[in-house]
């Protein structure tokens, strides 16, 4: 059976579109594409785009702004018009097509920044991410595109992004390195949209959301297992309040998220939703004890005379935390047979235990044979770790219907 | 449904550049054109290239020029306020502020702006922003030398837009094409 006769049925209106989602997921049906013909066809219009900006780049200042405006709504509607045209009317090119949508959709934001420039608007920055994000946003869920739902979920981010970095940010947090334990959790609340909308019928957007939100959650939580990340005199100051608030509230939302996302999860047994819902929000309790107790468990160091600064062993603890919590991340990423899972988890526990020795052994590194025997330690590590995750990820696929290889 | 509800998002998208696009155009070829006086510096948009950053003498306002309740210091920042301006040797200056909109007198123009967050008590005077202190040039131009003077175009409820900016009396564009070529 391949993903082009479940397609056919769909279309004959022989199978609802949820059973549709639920017959490719459970036999692995992917939709196929000739792979030269996409990359030719990216790099061509790539090509083409780019050619047409510089065209009108250089001739920036003669063109008038009626021509500016027309040439960059013509170039959006375009991707639009082919994306629907090859991937809605023709059903054939569909990687092509969900390509355009993703140009078109980037193209909205060009067209906004376009607009800016040439009627030389001041606003916010955030306020044009804002809107960008509100064009697009329900495209997603109109077209079922899973290009436009990274598109839509990459604007969301962004936008985040300014609104919790940027000190006019309305919501603006800290203006220190605290502001990695608030992306720690946007990244779980990601993560648990992801499962929420498994048990949608938007399955099909389930699996690059979580992988989305884990890799997010994985890299953000990383510095917090550094023993100098707690080393700033800016922690004894409080978050600003708005941005405290949201974060608090952003906690709560990937609990509740998380609860329902779970209950249903398939692939995992109630044991396991248990432990990995019990995972998922010791997480986000140690991004929260990051910001509030480990000024608390800090003790004041004097690295010299006038330069005081905070000294905290919550690294320990976050450490501990984030190892169980990639262990955790294989097991389940095992048991929904999501290889994603499991790479973004093997790359955190071999960077955990780097970070490890840095810390522990490296700091008392005086001579070359400790470097020596550190280097050979992490040599033998990452070849162990490579080899199980070759293993796991052969268990994995074994444990896959045979299409789906 | 899918290629209406498609249409339908789109048209959005494309409603809101279109008129965006026309209310500028509207406004630069209506709206009653005032100059203003300026000092630029020259900082970088990541998203839409290099621009100069245009600081009016109209931004700065004195606490005595406001007409009715002056707002308190905190609630202040984003509040809308209603400037109204006179021509004063060759340039438009403030001559009153309030909070509701002010009926300008004769020869005079009323424009609207937002506090922004800056100088207040210390100083006895605030900084008001018009959406106008941003004008996008060619990269590589954004550091001109000269006077800088600039034409504003406010349209009936004073809005305002840049029409035309100036290095020493001569289009910015043409004084950076001449520093171009030689």
């Amino acid at each position: 059976m391949k993903h082009a006769d479940i397609q056919r049925l769909l279309e004959d209106g022989l199978i609802s579109q949820q059973q549709h989602d639920l017959i490719a997921e459970r036999y692995g049906l992917k939709e196929s594409a000739n792979r030269v013909l996409v990359v030719f066809s990216m790099i061509g219009a790539v090509l083409v785009v780019a050619g047409i900006i510089l065209i009108i780049g250089s001739n920036w200042e003669e063109i008038p702004r009626a021509i500016k405006v027309a040439g960059g709504l013509f170039l959006m509607l375009g991707a639009y018009g082919g994306g629907y045209y090859l991937r809605d009317v023709r059903r054939e090119h569909t990687v092509i097509g969900e390509m355009l949508y993703f140009l078109g959709a980037g193209l909205f934001l060009a067209n906004i920044a376009l607009i800016g420039q040439i009627y030389n608007l001041s606003s916010r920055s955030p306020n044009g991410i804002l809107l960008w994000w509100i064009g697009i946003a329900g495209l997603p869920w109109v077209l079922r595109s899973l290009a436009l739902h990274v598109a839509s979920l990459i604007a969301f981010l962004l936008l985040l992004g300014c609104e919790t970095f940027m000190g006019r940010g309305r919501l603006f947090f800290c203006g220190d390195q605290r502001i990695v334990a608030v992306w720690a959790v946007i990244g779980l609340a990601v993560y648990s949209l992801g499962t929420v909308l498994h048990r949608t019928s938007y399955r099909k957007f389930s699996k690059v959301t979580e992988v989305i939100g884990l890799l997010i959650f994985n890299a953000m939580s990383l510095p917090l297992i550094y023993k100098w990340f707690y080393h700033s005199y800016a922690w004894r100051n409080p978050p600003a309040m708005p941005g405290a608030l949201a974060y608090l509230g952003i906690c709560a939302l990937t609990l509740i998220l998380a609860l329902w996302g779970l209950e249903k999860r398939e692939g995992l047994d109630k044991t396991w939703r248990y432990v990995w819902g019990a995972t998922l929000g010791g997480a986000v309790l140690m991004t929260i004890g990051a910001v509030w107790l480990s000024p608390i468990v800090a003790f004041e160091n004097y690295y010299h005379a006038h330069s005081p600064a905070y000294n905290s062993s919550y690294w320990m603890f976050a450490t501990v935390v984030l190892f169980v919590f990639a262990i955790l991340q294989i097991q389940v990423g095992i048991k929904v047979s999501s290889s994603g899972y499991v790479n973004l988890a093997m790359v955190m526990i071999a960077l955990i235990i780097i970070s490890a020795y840095i810390t522990l052994i490296g700091s008392m590194a005086r001579t070359g044979l400790t470097f020596v025997a550190g280097g050979v330690l992490l040599i033998g590590t990452g070849i162990f770790l490579e080899k199980r995750r070759r293993v796991l990820l052969g268990t994995l696929r074994s444990s896959m219907p045979q299409e789906a290889k | 449904m899918k290629h209406v509800m498609l249409a339908g998002i789109v048209g959005l998208q494309v409603l809101w550049i279109l008129g965006t696009a026309f209310t500028q155009e509207i406004r630069l070829g209506t709206g009653t054109v005032i100059r203003l006086e300026t000092r630029p510096v020259d900082p970088r948009d990541l998203l839409r290239g290099d621009y100069v950053i245009l600081n009016y003498a109209i931004n700065t306002v004195w606490k005595d020029r406001f007409v009715g309740p002056v707002p308190e210091e905190e609630q202040a920042p984003g509040k809308t306020v209603y400037v109204v301006l006179a021509p004063q040797g060759g340039f438009h200056a403030v001559t009153r502020i309030s909070l509701t909109p002010l009926k300008p007198g004769v020869g005079e123009v009323m424009i609207t702006g937002k506090i922004a967050k800056g100088r207040w008590e210390s100083s006895g005077s605030f900084r008001i922003e018009y959406g106008i202190e941003r004008y996008y040039v060619p990269e590589g131009t954004g550091n001109p030398r000269g006077k800088i003077t600039v034409d504003v175009a406010v349209s009936w409820n004073g809005k305002t837009s840049i029409k035309q900016v100036y290095i020493d009396g001569r289009p910015y564009a043409e004084v950076m094409a001449s520093q171009k070529t030689r």
